[in-house]
């Protein structure tokens, strides 16, 4: 499903050149549930915005769904974005001028799906993420887990086949915290791959593989069965 | 998809209050001109939409030619329905003299009316619906009346009026109809509508004026045809050629053409003069809806550098918007819609400011009768949402292709900084654009209004104060001169063609009797009197002595005509003689000190004055200087025992201050335009102030800590903005100077020009207005506890 070759990217301003990501080769296959760790700037968010196709690679191949993008423009990248990926974020990034309704309705609309068919899977989605009751409420009115599961609801509302999700249990409490990886866990059982960068080892351990990123550089892959070898 | 952008916008809208009270102010400001104008357009093509003939209905209007140049006038001669009547492809004439008014009289009640005598065709054209009467036979005899309902109403109440007496200065009337009062506006209004057979009854009796082809009289006469077949308009336009090569020898001094004015083009068309209800120009009103964008787009402005100020804020929104699918398109819609609802708010206000500003400005726009009925129809909603629509594209269009460039991973983590993309010199210069339209206006009107104060204080080289004048109407001169004189209080009368300083004006050019050089004159008559009473000095010669009265072989001219006409070679003994383009041989028997006969936006021309009472229109009451009102009630009296006719007396000061009325009205125009502008600049000014400087409360928490006074943040602040205001200064006052100036120095004879007082009164009103602003807010800033600045990180 996702596959980078010698992918890297490099930052550059005015006086400072800083390589973010330096020959990263991985390769994820379609219903894999993959973790990346690192610390603080070691290139997780920016390769998670690549494989989103948020950003593109200064140099390597990136294939995403057996298309080489890493040359795509920003339209391009947008309609295989809008048509494939689901995005959950720490911050949980939802409109607050529009209701929980109309933020997950949001992607449905830019897919153009008809009233009726935006209705019955806004309300299905938010049934299944346990937030029905809070439909016509302001994100402002919610509690944090409450927005990250509106987020997450945002995020599968349109079936993607992968969700990207950075940081998704940073902003929660641990209860919150497990909520979401537990539904992130269903969700990949029930076939979406994910894809997941997070800080914590426990959250991590959710995911079948775990990818640890050092300096822009992959240093270990470890499957679920190795992880406490 | 638009009802997401909808709700949406309107949330957008109520969240950000300052930013939308910024907006809607300033736009309702900006369009609430643009509105007006649409609205008086809208209303004027809709003039005379209830005549069901409307579109076959002509005017037959006149061409006058004299020395001046071309004038078109909307009165013609009645006379021409004689001939006019025998055209077969006329189907239907009728005739109108607007000089039907005074006071109706009935049982001690009195009503002052307007109205027309018309005669027994005028509905055949017209379309009006009877409440009473005969259509066809109303109007068909002498001192017949017809009341419009609501005349009728106000005399009678709710009796029906049908064969009742009413007297008027013309006579006893019998009310021979009631009328229902029209569906619409039309340019036909009256009260009452006389039988036009009634003036040729006085005309028998000799109580008027015969008129046969008296152009100089200009009776307000009007001549409407019907003509179904529009390719018989030529074959009438060639008769009305014909009879005019016909008039030519009955015609003293110009030449007369005559021509049709469709019924459609009577308000919203050709200027002319003697029109009757209101006209608009439509050239000149679409030069006015041009400049309006003159404040339209600088309340756009503000949009933009509003909008693009707060990105930031929205950086998070367009981000997720564009990781979520949203495209560029899209991104640019929803932007557009947010602003045109925001000025669907503005063209609520504009409405109001519409309803506020309408009459003033409507009088300023429409010349003749005050249009009252200004309403806003169905159409006029729906122009008003196009308005709307329009300028949410003005205003929309850059922050909406700005946001909608923006990198998503940017927006979200809020990276997009607004001085980022040259937005930042984007806004400086709208700012900047803005205030130099502010002082441009300012410059403008100071350069107006001093013109307008040189010209009523001029020296026009003879008294204003205490001069009443009257029209003699049908007064003899010799009369009011006795019944007037002898009255207490009137120091002197005297008589004259026409009111010195006003635009009343007729030409000749004289040569000497031996050369071929000619000059072109302006010519007066006067009585024996007009020279001492207007304290106007004889420097050579004599003035005209009583035996000289109606003798035109004698003239006084004035040092102007005298050193031009001197110029010329002549013969010593015909030096003091001269000849008219009409013939006339006279003599120069003295010369007077120059003065201004006409407004000074005229170039004063030698002044050659005659003695000929058969030209007096005007009489000139010189009163002691205490109680001039009373004493001019007092002489209203007098003249009552004189004629039937009102008493239109003024003050020579008014005719004078009435010469220099398109003056005022440009000074209102650029007033309430100025004003307009200042205001939305200011706003804009306020919103950019506020924005900039919350982005630097953080900054300005540190210094503070550091130990930076209030007064040297509120610098710091203050600066750059000041900066744009210096700039636009710098741009405006040169601009501006340039255009008035000439604009000026073209329209006035005697042009003062722009000082450095207007310059700099200018630039200190603009510095005080935009200065306070920039206090304001970064006072506001700059002594907010540091403690909560750095909080607020």
């Amino acid at each position: 499903m996702i596959k980078t070759e010698n992918m890297s990217k490099l930052y550059v301003t005015e006086e400072v050149e800083t390589t973010a990501l330096n020959n990263v080769n991985i390769q994820i296959e379609a219903g894999e549930f993959v973790s990346i760790m690192g610390p603080s700037g070691c290139g997780k968010s920016t390769l998670l915005n690549i494989l989103g196709l948020l950003d593109n690679p200064n140099s390597g191949k990136y294939h995403f769904l057996d298309n080489e993008v890493s040359g795509y423009s920003e339209r391009q990248r947008a309609t295989l974005r809008k048509e494939n990926i689901g995005f959950v974020f720490q911050s949980f990034n939802l409109i607050d001028e529009l209701t929980v309704f109309e933020n997950v309705e949001l992607p449905l609309l830019y897919l153009k799906f008809t009233s009726s068919e935006r209705k019955k899977r806004v309300h299905e989605v938010l049934e299944k993420m346990n937030i029905m009751h809070r439909v016509s409420h302001f994100p402002q009115q919610l509690s944090g887990g409450q927005q990250q599961r509106v987020a997450v609801a945002r995020a599968i509302v349109s079936d993607p086949k992968i969700i990207f999700a950075d940081e998704p249990t940073g902003n929660l409490d641990s209860s919150h915290g497990d909520e979401v990886m537990n539904m992130l866990t269903s969700l990949n059982k029930a076939g979406t791959t994910i894809v997941m960068v997070t800080h914590s080892p426990t959250y991590a351990e959710y995911g079948n593989r775990i990818i640890h990123l050092f300096d822009g550089h992959v240093v270990t892959e470890n499957m679920k069965e190795e992880f406490h070898v | 998809m638009l009802k997401n952008y909808f709700k949406t916008g309107l949330r957008n809208i109520s969240k950000h209050k300052l930013f939308s009270f910024l907006n809607i102010i300033g736009l309702s400001i900006g369009m609430s001109v643009t509105l007006l104008i649409i609205v008086v357009l809208e209303n004027a093509s809709n003039f005379d939409d209830f005549q069901k003939n409307k579109e076959s209905i002509y005017r037959v209007y006149t061409e006058e030619t004299n020395p001046d140049g071309k004038m078109s006038w909307a009165i013609t001669f009645p006379e021409l329905t004689n001939q006019l009547e025998l055209n077969e492809s006329i189907e239907k004439i009728t005739k109108i003299n607007s000089s039907f008014r005074g006071a109706l009289d009935y049982k001690a009640k009195e009503l002052n009316f307007n109205g027309y005598f018309a005669d027994s065709n005028f509905f055949n054209v017209f379309s009006y619906e009877f409440i009473s009467g005969n259509p066809k036979t109303a109007l068909m005899d002498p001192y017949k009346i017809i009341l419009s309902e609501e005349t009728a109403h106000k005399i009678f109440g709710n009796k029906d009026p049908f064969g009742e007496t009413l007297n008027t200065k013309f006579g006893d009337f019998t009310v021979s109809g009631v009328i229902k009062e029209p569906d619409g506006n039309s340019h036909l209004s009256f009260g009452v509508l006389g039988s036009y057979s009634t003036l040729s009854t006085l005309r028998n009796k000799n109580l008027l004026n015969k008129e046969e082809w008296n152009w100089e009289a200009k009776n307000p006469e009007y001549i409407y045809l019907v003509i179904d077949n529009k390719n018989d308009i030529s074959i009438v336009r060639d008769q009305l050629s014909i009879i005019a090569k016909q008039i030519e020898p009955l015609v003293e001094d110009v030449t007369l053409s005559f021509d049709l004015q469709n019924m459609d083009d009577i308000v919203l068309g050709k200027q002319m003069a003697g029109s009757i209800g209101p006209t608009f120009a439509f050239l000149e009103s679409m030069i006015f809806l041009s400049l309006t964008l003159m404040i339209l787009l600088p309340a756009c402005f503000n949009y933009i550098n509003l909008s693009i100020a707060r990105s930031l804020g929205r950086g998070k929104e367009i981000g997720i918007r564009k990781i979520l699918g949203g495209n560029k398109k899209q991104l640019v819609l929803q932007f557009i819609i947010e602003t045109f609802i925001l000025s669907l708010f503005a063209l609520i206000g504009s409405m109001l400011i519409v309803y506020l500003i309408k009459d003033e400005f409507i009088t300023l726009l429409a010349s003749g009768s005050r249009l009252q009925i200004i309403d806003i129809s169905f159409t006029g909603y729906l122009l008003g949402i196009l308005l709307a629509l329009v300028t949410a594209l003005l205003a929309g269009i850059i922050p909406a292709v700005y946001f909608s460039k923006q990198n998503p991973l940017e927006s979200l983590a809020s990276k997009v900084k607004p001085g980022t993309f040259g937005a930042l010199s984007l806004r400086k210069g709208l700012v900047v654009i803005q205030f130099a339209l502010s002082i441009g206006f300012l410059i403008g009107i100071s350069a107006f209004v001093k013109q307008y104060s040189h010209a009523l204080n001029f020296e026009m080289g003879f008294p204003k104060e205490n001069i009443l004048v009257t029209h003699l109407a049908d007064v003899n001169f010799n009369i009011f001169n006795n019944e007037f004189q002898s009255q207490p209080g009137v120091k002197s009368v005297s008589f004259s063609s026409t009111i010195p300083g006003s635009w009343d004006n007729s030409t000749t050019v004289v040569r000497h009797l031996d050369s071929d050089d000619s000059l072109e004159v302006q010519e007066i008559s006067v009585d024996e009197k007009f020279l001492e009473e207007f304290d106007i000095n004889l420097i050579k010669g004599n003035g005209f002595n009583s035996e000289m009265s109606g003798n035109n072989g004698f003239a006084i001219v004035n040092q102007q005509f005298e050193k031009s006409f001197g110029r010329f070679n002549s013969n010593s003994d015909n030096k003091n003689y001269f000849i008219t383009e009409s013939g006339r041989t006279a003599k120069i028997i003295g010369v007077v000190e120059d003065f201004n006969k006409t407004p000074l936006q005229k170039e004063s021309k030698p002044i050659l004055i005659w003695f000929n009472p058969d030209k007096y229109r005007y009489a000139f009451v010189t009163l002691e200087s205490d109680n001039v009102y009373d004493l001019r009630n007092k002489l209203k009296k007098v003249w009552a025992g004189l004629s039937s006719m009102n008493f239109e007396a003024k003050f020579l000061e008014h005719y004078l201050e009435e010469a220099y009325n398109s003056f005022e009205n440009a000074i209102k125009v650029l007033g309430l335009q100025g004003v307009f502008v200042m205001v939305i600049s200011c706003l804009g000014l306020l919103g950019m102030v506020v924005f900039s400087t919350n982005n630097r409360i953080k900054e300005i928490g540190i210094r503070k800590v550091l130990g930076a006074s209030e007064g040297k943040l509120i610098w710091l602040l203050s600066k750059s903005f000041l900066s744009l205001l210096l700039i636009s200064t710098a741009i405006g006052v040169p601009i501006s100077y340039f255009i008035f100036d000439r604009m000026l120095s073209r329209m006035r004879y005697e042009y003062v020009g722009i000082g450095l007082f207007e310059i700099l009164a200018s630039v200190s009103i603009l510095f005080i207005a935009g200065g306070s602003v920039i206090l304001w807010q970064t006072k506001k800033i700059a002594s907010i506890n540091p403690v909560e600045n750095l909080r607020s990180e």
